[in-house]
Formats: C-alpha cells, structure tokens, sequence
C-alpha cells in the first residue's frame, strides 16, 4: 500500500511539472510584424509596358492609404530578355507621384511581347544592400478562331460560345480569367442574381471570374478551345466585352492563394486558419505578373418572360 | 464579390514494396522474399517487434508442451452471457472460477471461453458493470466441455451502490488507450438538443472536439479521418447529421461503444490514431417492446422482440424541424426550402442453433438541405451512408471461436450550387464491399491467439460539373487485403505480453504495408498496472473536411503517386483502483504522422491535373497526457478528465515548412462530468469543460493591390507570420439537465429530460474574420453557442 501511495504521489508531482513546464512556456510564439516592400505591375501581351507601383505594408490594426505607404526615389528597371534567355533591354523608369513609376519618355508606347521573359529590378531608397526583383514570363497571345454564338438570351438553353486559338505555355496547363465590363450598365439592366448580390448596380460593371483551367473547355481536333461562357459571368444584359486573360505563373500564384485569406474560395483551410500569399518577389511581397487578353464583344438578350 | 462565387470547393515510405503484381498472387517468384528482406532492412524497431513476437510465441509453445499437467485431458467451459431482461449479449463481462485464478472475458459476441480446468467442482462466479453477480455450482469431468449460457439480471437501485464494477471488467476496460462509454453515460449527460454517442466520447480526455456545433472525433492530436468507426464491424465513413452537428448513431439503437484511443491492437487497421467499435443492440429476446422520444430538433422511435429463432431491433429517427420552417417561411426570408435528415437501423439475429449464430444488420442515413439564398441562388446539400453487414459467429471447437462477417458500404455526398444560372456540382462517393473472419484461439491458460483477414473493394469517385460539363472525373477501384495474427501471452501473475502484426495490402498505387504492434504489461499490486505499447499504423485514405461543415466532407485514397500515410504511436499508461470505486488513470503518449496527404487547399481548380497533383504532403507528430479519476459507485458518481496535449502538422511550402498546430489543438483541456441520483424518480447531471483557446493565425499586416486589370477593384491581402501561433481566449461551458422518471398511465415507463447548454451563455469565440470594407480593418467574433434549454420526453414500453 506504501508504495502505491507513493507512486502516486511521484505521478502527480509528475504531471504537475509537466503541466508547469510545458504550459509555462510558449512553445510556438508569434512573429512580430516587419514592414516590408510592396510590388505591383502587371504586364499585358501587346500593350504598353506597364507602370509599376511601390509601397509599403501596414500594420494590419492601422489606417491603409496607399498615398501615405508609397515609396518615393527607388531606382525602378525592367529588363527584357530575348527567346534564348539574354538581356535584350531595359527599361528605366520614372516616378510620376509617390509610388508610382512609369517608363520613361520614349518608352512608354513599346508593347510587351509575348513569350518573353522580363526582370523587375527596385533598388529602395536609403539601403544599398536591399534589392527588390522579380521574373515573368509574358504568356502567348490567342486569338478568336470562330465566334460559334455572341448574342443570347441570358439563361437561355444556348450559351455565349467562341473558339479561341491555343497558346500552351512551358508545357502546362493554360489558368484562365474572364472579366465581364457592361457597355450599357444600369439599374434596369442588371440581372436578378447580381441585383441581389451587390448594393450599387455599378459595383458589377465590370466582374471577374476565379481561376479555370483550360481542361474546362472542349478542346477541338485542330487544337483549339471551345469556350462558353457560364452566365454568372454575365450582370447585365445589353452589350458586354467579355475579357479572357491567360494568366502567368505569378498571376495565377496571388491569384489562386490570395481569396483564401478573407474566407473566399473553396477554402479545406479551418476558420481561422490564415497563410501568406504566394508571391513570386524576392526582396518585396506583391505582384509582378503577365498576361495575354482576347477581348470578345456580345449581346446578352432579356428573357421574353421576365 | 464575383471571385467567391468561385466553383464548388475543391477545395518515402520506410515500408513500401511494389512489386510489379500483387504480391500476394505470385508466390513462386523471389520478389517477395527479397522485398521482405528490403522491407525490414533499415528497420530495427521493426526487427526487434517481430523478434518479440516470434519469442512469446516460442516461449507459449514451450509453455504448452513442457509442463506435463497441460498433456492430460483438461475440462472446459463456455457460452454466452446475456441480459436476462432482453436477452442483448453482453460483452467485455467476466467470468472468473472462484479460488482459482483461472477466469474469461465475453468477446465482442458475448461469448467466452475458459479451457485446461482440472476435472472437479467449482464456483464460477459471472459479473458485468450494472448486473448482479451469478454464481454457479458446476462440476467438471476431465475432458468434459460444459456449455453455460447464462443470463445476468440487472442490478436493481440502491442509493449507496449504483454500479456494480468487476475487477476483470475493470481491467478491461482500462487497456491501454481503451475507454468505454455506457449507454446510459450517452443518454444522461446534457447534450445540445439530444443524446449524441460522439458528443458524450467528446468528453472522454485525449479526445477533442473541433467546435460546439461540430461532433468529429479529433483524438490525440489526430483529425476525424484518422478515427476507425465502426458499425456493427462495418465501415462508417461519414458518421454525421445536421452539418456535423451530432452524430448518426442513434443512442436507442447502441448497445456497446468501445473507443481505443491509441496504440490499438493488431486486430484493427487502416487508421493512424484510433478505433471508435460500435455495436447496434440486438434485441430483446424475452418479449416486445420499444421506446418513443420526442425532442427539440428530432424524435425517435424504436421497437424490439423476440422472434421465432431470435430477435430483432428496429430503430428510426428523423428531424422534426419541418412545422418550425413553415411557420417561418412566411415572415423570413431565406428559410430552407427543405431539411430533413433521418437514419434508421435494423437488426435481425438468428439464433436457433447452439454453435452457431447469424446478424443481419443494416443502416441507412440521409441528410437534406435545399436553401435558397438570394434570387437565383440556392443549394443543395445531401449526404449520408448506407451499411449492410452479414455476421456468422461459430463454435469450431471448445477453444477456437470464429467469426466471419460480409459487409458493403457506402458514402454519398452530392452538394449542388447554382448561382445566376451557373450550377456546381459534385459527387464523391466511396463503397466499400468486404469480407471478413477472426479466429481466437485460446489453447491454454496462458495463451491466446487470435488471427484473422479483411478484404475487399474499395471503389472511390469523384465527378464535379461546371455548368453542365464533367470538369473532373475520378474512379479508382482498389482490392486490398489486411491480414493480421495477435497472441496474448501471461507468464505468470504480474505480466502480459501482447504481440501483433498486421500487413496490409492494398492495389490501387500497390502498396503492400505492415503494422507491427506490442503491448507489455505489468501489474504491480492487484489493483496498480503498468502500460507500455508501441505501434504503426498505416492509411491509406484521407479526409477532406472543413472544420465549420462537415457536409462538404470529401473522402480520398491512395493511388500512384500519393502514398499512405504511417505513423508509429508510443504508449505508457498506469492504472489504479486502490480506493473502492474509483478509478484513476494516467496514460502518455507521442506519435508520429507520417506522408500525411491531403487536397492542395490553394487549388483553384482541380481540372485536368494528375490525381497525384490535387494534394499537398506533409507530416505531424502529437505528444500529451491524459488524466481520468472515475467514480464508479454511490449516488454521487462520474469522471474528471485532463488533457495536457501538443499537436503539430507541417507541409511542404507552407507556412516556410515549419510546424504549426491545427486549429483543434487545445494544450489544456478538463472535463468534470457527474451524476447524482436525487432519489428513484429524479436524477441530476452537470458537464463542465474547459479548455485552452484554439489556434488562429493573428494577421500582422497587410497591403492591397490597387490596379488589378480584371476589374480594377482594389484587392486587400494579410500578412502573417506563423500559421495558427495565437490563441482563441480559453473555452469553458457548463451544461445541467434533470431527468424525471414515471409511468405513462401504467402503460409504459416515461421519462421528462430537461437540460440546459451552456447555463452563464459563455459565447466562445470560434474563429475571427475582417471586414475590410472598414479602414483601418475591423475584426469580428464569429461566436459558438449561447444558452440553449432543451425537452425531451421519452416513453419506453
């Protein structure tokens, strides 16, 4: 009986240590917040090169303006590299307000070209260590092939429909995202699912889809995307351009991770569970990305019984 | 806005061998002997636990052909043990010969064996928590097997001695990583809005749950999925009503719940942490009869009886919900346009011959939600199981009792979304179609054995629709085959050895894996046990779940590409029961997890990826200690649970691959649950918990993307440093409830339950989210339950 008592006496002086130790301490602690660099550009296929934005983080408890964030004076370039992997040229460029830089005189009307590579390089103001870069690839262009259907009844039994050209890039999958902007938005027009899901009708004149894959759509013998467009895509009847962006691997990364965070997207994370975007920026956080576009227009038909 | 109407969510193995068929098809061929000599090259533990077991199995068969006293013709005894009021096997009784320390256990059929008596007479004495004792004068000839099946009445109320507890039940019971929960325990203790069997396991220490309105077993440090739940000996894939909100199993229609925490025996796999083994009543045998609840949120109905050649059960519940939703659909908006869940159990035993018995068991449940949300939105949830499962248990011998059994599941969950006249569906399901034996052999008193084999087909699916297109489309069909062999050797009075192994085969990717499994016990005093075990595990399917839902639950297996996860699980454990009627239990533990799989939650889009790229891979470990003081007698009685634990995941490129805690990890958690008979019509229960905060990622900062050329909508992003390093403030809750028992006109007995959740209405804080329409952001509570009353009454006739 002795030593029972005394094994229980060992047991709970045991555990009280344990408890002690263990709950004393703070085994996984947090970080402290560091502010750090911010990149923005986003260069289209075929458009002018882009202006780039610079800023800063804000503690998330404080007020966010991007105007009192901006970082002013950093030296901004964009290298260009050609199909074998060369510097081709560089850009430099100017900060028109606080944060914002554009290329310089002379440079702003060249276009980015498709499937070439391009470099961000930032040096930051009062560092001459810290350096900010990132890498893009400019995905291929893609053209409409056959435009199968751009006017319809919305929901209707046959969808807006078109046949684009394939840009397979670096062997993957295409991600694309459709943006949907109303050429004739007004109350009136706007159709009951966006009615309902949005305060001010001019909230949904222009609507952007999340990512889908290419393996969405129907691929044709001659290679080609057979696209149609589903009709949440759609707020407005009337006339509409309907954007469809084929994204890079930067893109498609902040895109895919960012709407998890706010409790978007499909979300198999716990509540409460928050991670980091994906960038693809060393030195920074941000978006330094590329794309191609095809811009389609349509009419989109009231239903006859609404 | 647009962006989250997004499609519907999708959301180096030390032990493989894949030989190029399965390896069990070509025995005249090397490959298998060079793969088990492969298999155990680099691994020691393994070596040594197989050593051990090839020992104890040496020293049993020297144990059983040395001593010259086990040569001559010895007597038994056996048959099963019953409740003389229904006629329901009980299982796990004791049955002991007094003065001799000779003595059984009923097995899961209520069946028991005790062989090599010396001819003469005896007194076997039969117990069983809340029956009254029997004794039995019996007098054995040499050779002589005696069938005794026998009947134990239930205890009848006393105010001072409730529970009637068997020291060999006690022992049972406190096996390691075992924990039993009574019927009774489920029914008494306050429970939002009805009786629940997961809710009461909840509160079991070791075992967490994930929030208030979630019933999902997360035992030590493991999530839902890596809990073994079992029905009837068949697969139960997802055990949830109402969201996840409580569980299917129907507290009418249980009549045994066994938890194994961890460190399980090799008589189960499949699963990296634990075993939940559930077993639907089977009936009353002696005559008709049946029980009828009303409560808040369902009812349920259940009738039982003897038939020609033995019994049946049939139990139904379904949601009552439905006056409330059409009282409210006229005056508030968005009410669901159906909602519904029920489930029904069904059970048949034959029983007509002495050496034989068969169980027909079946079980189907449905949940059912169509809600409109807004114009031109809805969805559609609709999920549940089905299981049926055929259970032959037969007498070979005296000392060899088998049990075969065919079973066939299915999971289903098909959610719907359509928003503007885009529609999203799913379909995921898993059958299962198996068959399976257990031997236990039991060929002298020192010794048992027990063997036995699982296989089967496991074919899982999964489609979704984008706007009438199949986007993904997913079947893998896989054979497997788990075989395993478990002897119980006690060399002498103070230790027992229990060695194991299991190998499990399974063809979808080919991985042929083994689970060695030992267990040492020794007992100090009669009433002090020390507890070591040591085990792998291995799984080879994987949960998708949303900690807030459980109906999006998305089951996935292994194939080419995605190996099975293993973990190893280390045990020690002491037990006590010095004091009369009460219990006191210490068990710690540390385990591993180990190519843990699961889908990619950054994955916008799972079309057109190989199956192998819709996951991301990582591995855990959880460590803690379990405290359990039990009071198992008197009018006053109950447990106090603790939980010191620590649970860790990491994956690759996440959270820069350090390990993080999930957000069920509690690192304190306390149960005090109690009883207190007030006198024969009235009695009174109370649950107390308290826990540490969950975890939550703190956002540090964050920045917005200003010029985003799709819409040109500003797009907000957080900063963060460690994933889930903050904490939620602490849970605690106290939940009452008294029961009334009387008659219902002298017709049946009834009983008024009224309880009350959360009695100070604490509201615990679930998780935190932002508005950022707010400048700077706001952050808001999404909060758990506050104080909810609750009526049942129930009518047993």
């Amino acid at each position: 009986m002795q030593s029972s008592s005394f094994t229980h006496r060992n047991l709970l002086l045991a555990g009280f240590l344990i408890v002690a130790g263990t709950g004393g301490c703070d085994l996984y602690g947090q970080d402290d917040y560091v502010e750090q660099y911010v990149v923005e550009s986003y260069l289209i296929a075929q458009r002018p090169m882009p202006e780039v934005r610079l800023s800063r983080t804000a503690p998330f408890n404080e007020n966010y303006y991007f105007e009192e964030r901006a970082v002013s004076q950093a030296t901004v370039r964009i290298h260009r590299y050609d199909e074998n992997g060369f510097p081709d040229k560089t850009y430099l460029y100017t900060e028109i307000r606080p944060g914002v830089y554009e290329p310089q005189a002379g440079e702003s009307s060249d276009t980015v070209l498709p499937r070439l590579t391009y470099r961000l390089d930032i040096a930051v103001p009062g560092s001459e260590t810290h350096q900010i870069s990132a890498l893009t690839s400019v995905p291929d262009t893609f053209s409409v092939r056959e435009i199968i259907r751009d006017r319809a009844i919305y929901q209707g039994p046959e969808q807006l429909e078109f046949t684009i050209t394939r840009n397979r890039t670096n062997g993957r999958q295409i991600y694309f995202t459709y943006a949907t902007e109303s050429l004739d938005p007004s109350e009136e027009n706007l159709v009951p699912f966006w009615e309902n899901a949005v305060d001010d009708y001019m909230e949904a004149r222009r609507i952007r889809t999340t990512i889908v894959n290419e393996e969405n759509f129907d691929v044709n013998p001659d290679g080609t995307l057979t696209l149609r467009m589903p009709w949440i895509g759609i707020a407005f009847y009337g006339p509409n351009i309907i954007s469809t962006f084929s994204l890079d691997d930067n893109t498609y990364d902040f895109f895919r991770s960012q709407p998890f965070q706010v409790g978007g997207g499909p979300g198999t994370l716990s509540p409460g569970e928050i991670q980091n975007v994906i960038y693809n920026v060393d030195g920074a956080i941000g978006l330094f990305g590329s794309m191609s576009v095809l811009e389609t227009e349509v009419i989109v038909d009231r239903p006859p019984f609404e | 806005m647009f962006n989250h109407l997004n499609r519907i969510p999708y959301s180096n193995a030390p032990f493989q061998i894949q030989p190029g068929n399965p390896i069990f098809a070509r025995t005249v061929n090397i490959q298998p002997a060079m793969a088990i000599i492969s298999l155990f090259r680099n691994y020691f533990m393994s070596r040594f636990l197989l050593v051990a077991l090839v020992v104890a199995g040496a020293a049993n068969t020297a144990s059983t052909v040395l001593p010259a006293e086990e040569m001559q013709p010895r007597a038994a005894i056996n048959g099963y043990l019953r409740d003389a009021e229904t006629g329901e096997t009980l299982l796990g009784a004791n049955i002991i010969l007094v003065g001799t320390n000779r003595g059984g256990t009923t097995n899961n059929a209520g069946y028991y064996i005790i062989s090599n008596i010396p001819g003469g007479t005896y007194s076997v004495r039969y117990s069983y928590l809340g029956f009254n004792d029997k004794i039995l004068e019996v007098t054995l000839e040499e050779g002589e097997t005696l069938r005794l099946d026998v009947q134990l009445d239930p205890v009848e109320f006393t105010m001072e001695e409730l529970v009637v507890v068997s020291e060999r039940d006690r022992e049972e019971r406190q096996n390691i990583g075992r924990a039993s929960v009574s019927t009774d325990l489920i029914k008494s203790v306050p429970s939002v809005l009805q009786a629940d069997v997961f809710r009461a396991v909840q509160l079991l220490p070791g075992v967490k749950a994930a929030s208030d309105f979630s019933s999902g077993l997360y035992i030590r440090g493991g999530g839902p999925d890596q809990t073994l739940i079992l029905l009837d000996r068949t697969t139960v894939y997802n055990p949830s009503h109402f969201f996840g909100f409580f569980s299917t199993f129907n507290p009418d229609a249980i009549k045994d719940v066994r938890l194994y925490k961890g460190a399980y025996p090799a008589t189960y796999g499949g699963r990296l942490g634990s075993v939940l083994d559930v077993y639907n009543r089977d009936g009353n045998r002696n005559h008709h009869g049946g029980t009828l609840s009303l409560g808040m949120l369902s009812s349920r109905a259940m009738i039982e009886g003897p038939h020609g050649g033995g019994s049946y059960m049939l139990a139904f519940r379904r949601s009552t919900l439905e006056p409330l939703l059409a009282a409210l659909r006229s005056s508030v908006d968005n009410v669901p346009d159906a909602f519904y869940f029920y489930d029904i159990n069904a059970k048949v035993n034959f029983e007509r011959w002495q050496n034989n018995r068969l169980s027909i068991a079946a079980y189907t449940g449905t949940d059912d939600v169509r809600f409109p949300f807004g114009d031109d939105s809805q969805f559609n949830l609709f999920y549940g199981n089905r299981t049926l499962s055929m259970d032959w248990t037969h007498l070979i011998s005296r000392r060899i009792f088998t049990n075969v059994t065919l079973t066939a599941a299915e999971y289903f969950n098909d959610p719907v979304f359509e928003f503007g006249g885009t529609e999203f569906e799913r379909r995921n399901r898993i059958r299962d179609y198996s068959a399976k034996a257990d031997l236990e052999w039991l060929p002298t008193r020192e010794f048992e054995l027990l063997a036995g084999f699982w296989g089967g087909r496991k074919i899982f699916s999964l489609d979704d629709f984008f706007d009438g297109d199949n986007t993904l489309s997913e079947e893998i069909g896989s054979d497997y085959v788990s075989t395993y062999v478990q002897t119980i050797w006690r060399p002498g009075h103070r230790w027992k050895f229990q060695t194991g192994l299991r190998a499990n085969y399974f063809s979808s990717g080919n991985y042929l894996r083994l689970d060695p499994r030992i267990h040492a016990e020794f007992f100090a005093t009669s009433c002090t046990r020390f507890q070591l075990a040591y085990g792998r595990y291995h799984q080879f399917l994987t949960l998708i779940s949303n900690e807030a839902i459980s109906a999006f639950d998305l089951w996935l297996i292994t194939d080419d590409g995605v190996p099975p996860s293993y973990g190893d699980q280390y045990v020690f454990g002491i037990k006590n029961s010095r004091l009369a009627g009460y219990n006191f239990e210490v068990e710690i533990y540390y385990r591993t997890m180990r190519d843990l799989f699961e889908f990619d939650p950054f994955l916008p889009d799972a079309a057109g990826l190989a199956y192998a790229d819709l996951f991301r891979f990582g591995e855990g470990y959880a460590t803690g200690f379990e405290l359990f003081l039990e009071k198992t007698s008197g009018r006053l009685y109950g447990f106090i649970g603790y939980t010191w634990g620590l649970t860790r995941r990491k994956f690759d490129e996440y959270n820069q691959n350090r390990f993080y805690p999930p957000k069920y990890d509690r690192t304190h958690d306390v149960n005090v649950v109690s009883n207190f008979r007030i006198n024969r019509r009235w009695n009174a229960s109370a649950v107390f918990s308290y826990a540490t905060g969950q975890a939550y990622t703190e956002p540090l900062g964050r920045s917005v993307l200003t010029t985003n050329p799709f819409d040109g909508e500003t797009i907000d992003y957080i900063v963060v440093g460690r994933v889930n390093a903050s904490r939620l403030p602490a849970y605690h809750r106290l939940d009452v409830g008294v029961t009334r028992t009387g008659s219902f006109f002298g017709l049946a007995e009834s009983e008024w339950q009224l309880q009350v959740i959360n009695v100070y209405s604490r509201r615990n804080v679930w998780f935190y989210f932002y508005d950022f329409e707010e400048n700077p952001v706001k952050r808001i509570e999404a909060r758990m339950l506050p104080i909810i009353p609750a009526i049942g009454y129930t009518l047993r006739f």
